[in-house]
């Protein structure tokens, strides 16, 4: 591993001025568990020279629920997360999505923010430098990506341009489908609010040099609302998710008034399924209508050439989701 | 019938469970000594290569860097081969032949140190046009792995008895089918280690993690031109190795020369990831198979044509395509067999044995090709087997002499598991989740023969407070053999497991021993401590007979006292006798020898396949119950069940647990277990991508014991754990096919594999009929033969 510069940062605007430092190729660190993973694996072709650490900053790992919603700040770990009584008992799919991350060694360390910014596990991008040479690929700064005449079986079947690799964030599909708001701050005191869907893009995120996320404010939930989170892995534990799914219905009088469905894992940032979402709205939920919405949930997927069972796959998953938010 | 003992059979907990619970175990990565340097190597990034330079210059100029060797400063011994020489070196010269394949080694003062000197050595390579899959590796004009190797052939095997060809005629229904299995890993947590310290006396000290320490002790005095009696080879605990711990490798060999180079000790301990793509493979096998039946189920002949990948290079691949070809012969009786294997080089990680060596590939194709003949032909599964289950007194065609049997019992037992599991099995809860419930027998061997030494041995030291030291060169790997072989001390000298302490591994004193492999300790070992343990306890009766006025005879070892049989009064403490013996006033020294192996049996034939490979052979049953979710094509295993016939069980509890961990680890095998390359690279060289059942994905795992002993075995005792990872696949093949009625021929058996095997993509808009109420199950089943075929 390369030798760095490490910097407790005490403050949010310390840390943003840190990262932005110019010359430097500097990285925050919170819980590690992504990062430092990703430094031994040597997967950066400009390994950091600077890492942050934002856990010596005090105050950002508050949960805080009130009428006006819940605030969350970025470095509230995901254990703490997931056992939240307030989170629990108002937006339950967040708690359910933190739990479903990884192991409970892992939820230990790591936090919200880490969950949100964490790399793609596309194991091209992620290939480690010490088994015969890293792997070049376009989200490296390469000229292609490998994954599309490779094996593409965890790759996107939806929104992919150019690099295939899927969001893994677990709780991003949650906070999706709760109209969460991503809390970001930058150098000299900038600040600003961005739906969490929209801070990744094909190949990263939208973050400046120098920007952090600091926090994520969810709107109250709608008395009526119910909703499930579902993630389908190859084990039982552990695993990242093949496919995920966030659900959230509102029910008045047996119609459903508003509806969230959130695809984790099968684009680039959670995949919001819109016309899905259209159709539940107005009618009753039914085992039918929860088919019918998971068939125009999945209707605009561009598999590639191995992965085409992700989409029989998410559609059963999006179904059991709208289903199992019936009963939630 | 079995006998009533006092430390044999029961439960007792293992002698080294205490220290592993708490930590205290000492691996060889735990180890340090004064001066210690560290020890990394360098890998090549291709997968077929030819080394025009290796300069190790710019790496020695780095401070802190003490030395740094390549294949230029080796003898260029090659290690491996059974049946012909070994082709592989430690480092390479001339050649690499897969990524990971080890280039050169640097030691320094730390790790940091060395694996900065390893990125200061120049390398310059000359690509070569590298062969990644076995049947293009076999075409004519493909690129050679080993130039001495037309067609890059490793080894063949012919085993032929009867005539396949001219019995199929003869049969009622004869069917072909093609079978194919994946690259897999051992999976051992602790990972390879050494510690090697030469000094100037010549002597070269290795700490290891080693199922076969000498295998390491002969190699290493190979490799290096000293006298083996020079090396000297320790070890104490060991963190797994299923397999994968049975050869001297690179980082054992380095170890040595840098400590030779350097005079300082030398520590190596490679990664996890190293350990997953620059190490051992379970062989992928491409299994063509044919078998013919009577209208009765009788099998009258089997023919097969397997082709095993064994990757860059020889190690002792013979053995493991032998096994697949003889296992064709067992556990049923057949009398026309014509099995033909082939062992293939390729420029990936290569190939070695692994729990159940070579045996699980060829019984996964045979046992479910076995139930597919079943269903044709309208019989059961279990009545298949039953009618040509193998019996005690049978002799294969090619030579095995089946001395104690109990495959029959546990077929019998497994009928009763079956029926009972299919009256509690509710119905089909949800319409897209589909239970099934499926059967597979196994056989497998207590210790091959192999050529050259092959026997066990044992010596126990007695100390005068009345225990015993125990040592053998059989090593522990987690399978339990340190606590069985203490057990077996205890119950023939009349003392408490308690009394025993089995010592660790040091080839100074400890006798020479094959080490652990092919389910061979407790058979083979075990008569050799035993027959140590009757020599102390003649040593002792003979002492005991003057004192208590007694025929040697007539004296009884027990509950650590030694007394005339009958006439307990008559007698003495076990302690107090040693005492009395060893403090007489000639003096004695208690000190007991064994060695064993059976006789009679045959160096095997790695070209035929014939002969007698072991002086006992171990049988049983899976059974499986899987639950399918045809929309998702996830596969849960919802419980599985062993009946086995391991004879006598020296300790039930370890018993179990050797067939529980064997029987979860097939359950990755068939679901979630391969090795995914990309050019000769291994994409998934973590135990989070490589996808081994973790603790959470086991299931019960019902353990039900036949009532055989073998006379051979020490106290009726035969091979147990390794056996039963042979029917675990089939079982749960079986299972799925019960469930949703397709024959999977691949595995691993993936959600991916499954949904496009079910045809889910094109069967979507069925969900909503289906999930309505329509019980599809009986459907699937009915339609399951026009589904037949290739799984994808």
């Amino acid at each position: 591993m390369r030798s760095f510069r490490h910097v407790r940062a005490t403050t949010v605007a310390e840390a943003c001025a840190l990262l932005a430092e110019p010359g430097t190729r500097a990285r925050a660190n919170a819980g590690g568990s992504d990062l430092l993973g990703a430094l031994k694996d040597g997967i950066y072709p400009e390994p950091p020279d600077l890492l942050v650490d934002l856990k010596t900053i005090p105050g950002l790992d508050a949960i805080e629920a009130d009428e006006a919603g819940l605030r969350v700040g970025a470095l509230a770990r995901l254990a703490d997360i997931a056992r939240s009584e307030p989170i629990r008992a108002h937006w339950p799919i967040f708690s359910q999505a933190a739990q479903a991350v990884a192991s409970p060694q892992i939820r230990n360390v790591a936090t919200l923010g880490g969950n949100l910014c964490q790399e793609v596990r596309c194991w091209y991008f992620r290939y480690p430098a010490g088994l015969g040479g890293s792997i070049d690929c376009l989200r490296k700064g390469g000229p292609r990506c490998p994954a599309v005449k490779g094996d593409t079986r965890y790759h996107a079947i939806f929104e992919g341009r150019g690099c295939f690799a899927v969001c893994p964030s677990d709780t991003a599909v949650a906070l999706a489908a709760l109209d969460a708001i991503v809390v970001l701050e930058g150098p000299g005191g900038a600040r600003r609010e961005l739906p969490v869907q929209d801070v990744y893009t094909p190949l990263g995120t939208v973050l400046e040099p120098g920007e952090l996320v600091t926090a994520v404010r969810v709107p109250p939930p709608a008395e009526e609302a119910r909703s499930a989170f579902l993630k389908f892995t190859v084990r039982e534990p552990i695993d990242f998710a093949v496919v995920s799914v966030a659900a959230s219905i509102t029910l008045r009088d047996g119609v459903c008034t508003d509806a969230r469905l959130v695809l984790g894992a099968v684009g680039p940032r959670p995949y919001r399924a819109l016309e899905a979402e259209a159709r539940l709205i107005g009618g009753p939920i039914d085992e039918r209508a929860a088919v019918e919405a998971a068939e125009v949930a999945l209707a605009g997927a561009k598999p590639l050439r191995g992965n085409a069972y992700k989409v029989p796959l998410a559609r059963s998953i999006v179904m059991r989701a709208i289903l199992a938010a019936l009963e939630g | 019938m079995k006998r009533e003992y006092v430390n044999i059979g029961g439960r007792l907990p293992r002698v080294d469970g205490m220290v592993k619970a708490a930590g205290e175990a000492m691996y060889t990565g735990d180890l340090s000594l004064p001066g210690m340097l560290h020890g990394k190597l360098l890998r090549s990034p291709h997968p077929h290569a030819r080394l025009l330079k290796v300069d190790t210059a710019p790496a020695l100029t780095l401070e802190g860097v003490r030395a740094v060797i390549t294949g230029e400063d080796t003898l260029k011994f090659l290690a491996g081969g059974i049946a012909s020489p070994g082709n592989e070196p430690y480092l390479a010269f001339e050649k690499v032949r897969f990524v990971g394949d080890a280039v050169a080694a640097v030691a320094a003062v730390d790790e940091e140190t060395a694996e900065r000197a390893l990125a200061l050595i120049d390398v310059e390579y000359e690509l070569l046009d590298p062969v990644l899959d076995p049947f293009a590796a076999m075409a004519p004009g493909s690129p050679l792995v080993h130039d001495d190797a037309p067609g890059n052939i490793s080894f063949e095997t012919d085993l032929s008895f009867g005539n396949a060809q001219r019995a199929f005629a003869t049969c009622d229904y004869v069917r072909y089918d093609e079978f194919k299995t994946a690259p897999i890993r051992h999976g051992f947590i602790e990972p390879h280690a050494a510690l090697a310290s030469w000094d100037t006396s010549g002597r070269l000290t290795f700490w290891g993690s080693k199922q076969s320490p000498y295998f390491t002790y002969r190699n290493m005095a190979k490799a290096l031109d000293i006298p083996m009696s020079k090396v000297r080879i320790m070890q104490s605990y060991l963190g797994g190795g299923f397999g994968g711990k049975n050869e001297m490798f690179n980082l054992d060999f380095c170890a040595a020369l840098l400590s030779m180079k350097t005079r300082r000790p030398v520590r190596i301990v490679v990664s996890q990831e190293e350990v997953l793509y620059a190490y051992r493979q379970r062989h992928p096998a491409w299994i063509k198979l044919q078998s013919g039946f009577m209208k009765d189920g009788t099998l009258v002949a089997v023919d097969a044509e397997i082709v095993a990948e064994g990757g860059a290079y020889k190690g002792i691949g013979a053995l493991s395509l032998y096994l697949m070809c003889t296992f064709l012969a067992l556990p049923y009786r057949v009398a026309n067999l014509r099995a033909k294997g082939c062992r293939v080089y390729t420029n990936t990680q290569p190939s070695c044995a692994m729990r159940g060596h070579g045996v699980p590939q060829v019984r996964y194709a045979a046992e479910v090709q076995l139930d597919m003949a079943a269903r044709e032909l309208g019989l059961d599964p279990l009545e298949i087997r039953l009618k040509n289950a193998i019996q005690s007194g049978d002799t294969t065609g090619n030579g095995f002499e089946i001395t104690s049997c109990g495959l029959s019992e546990t077929l019998l037992e497994a009928r009763g598991i079956v029926e009972r599991w299919r009256g509690e099995t509710p119905a089909d809860s949800e319409p897209h989740l589909k239970r099934g419930i499926g059967v597979a027998s196994y056989g497998y061997l207590s210790g091959p023969r192999m050529a050259g030494h092959n026997t066990s041995a044992a010596l126990i030291k007695v100390h005068e407070d009345g225990r015993v030291g125990l040592v053998t060169g059989s090593t522990d790997c987690g399978q339990g053999s340190d606590t069985v072989l203490s057990q077996i001390a205890a119950e023939v000298l009349g003392i408490h497991l308690d009394d025993v302490q089995y010592g660790g591994m040091d080839s100074e004193i400890v006798p020479l021993d094959p080490g652990v492999f092919g389910s061979r300790v407790t058979f083979i070992t075990g008569n050799a401590v035993k027959w140590a343990a009757e020599d102390v306890r003649a040593q002792l009766a003979g002492v005991a007979a003057g004192l208590l006025d007694a025929e040697p005879d007539d004296l009884e070892f027990r509950d650590r006292r030694v007394f005339v049989r009958d006439e307990p009064d008559r007698g003495l403490p076990f302690a107090k006798l040693v005492k009395s013996a060893q403090y007489s006033g000639t003096g004695m020294t208690i000190l007991g020898r064994g060695y064993w192996a059976p006789e009679d049996i045959d160096l095997p034939r790695f070209d035929t396949g014939m002969g007698n490979q072991s002086g006992a052979y171990s049988f049983g049953t899976q059974v499986a119950e899987v639950e399918v979710d045809t929309e998702t094509g996830r596969v849960k295993v919802l419980r599985l069940a062993v009946s086995h016939d391991c004879g006598q069980p020296i300790n039930e509890m370890l018993v179990e647990g050797q067939l529980e961990g064997s029987s979860i680890g097939g359950i990755g095998h068939t679901f979630t277990e391969t090795i995914q390359r990309r050019r000769g690279q291994t994409m998934n060289a973590s135990f989070l991508e490589y996808r081994m059942p973790t603790a959470l994905d086991a299931c019960p795992v019902e353990v039900t014991h036949t009532d055989t002993v073998d006379e051979m075995g020490p106290f009726g005792a035969k091979e147990s754990g390794e056996g039963v990872q042979v029917a675990v696949m089939p079982a749960l093949v079986s299972a799925v096919h019960d469930a949703v009625g397709v024959w999977f021929k691949e595995v691993p058996i993936t959600p991916e594999v499954v949904v496009e095997a079910l045809g889910r993509g094109a069967e979507a808009a069925q969900n909503a009929d289906a999930r309505r109420g329509a019980d599809a199950r009986r459907d699937s089943r009915d339609d399951g033969r026009s589904r037949d075929g290739e799984s994808a």
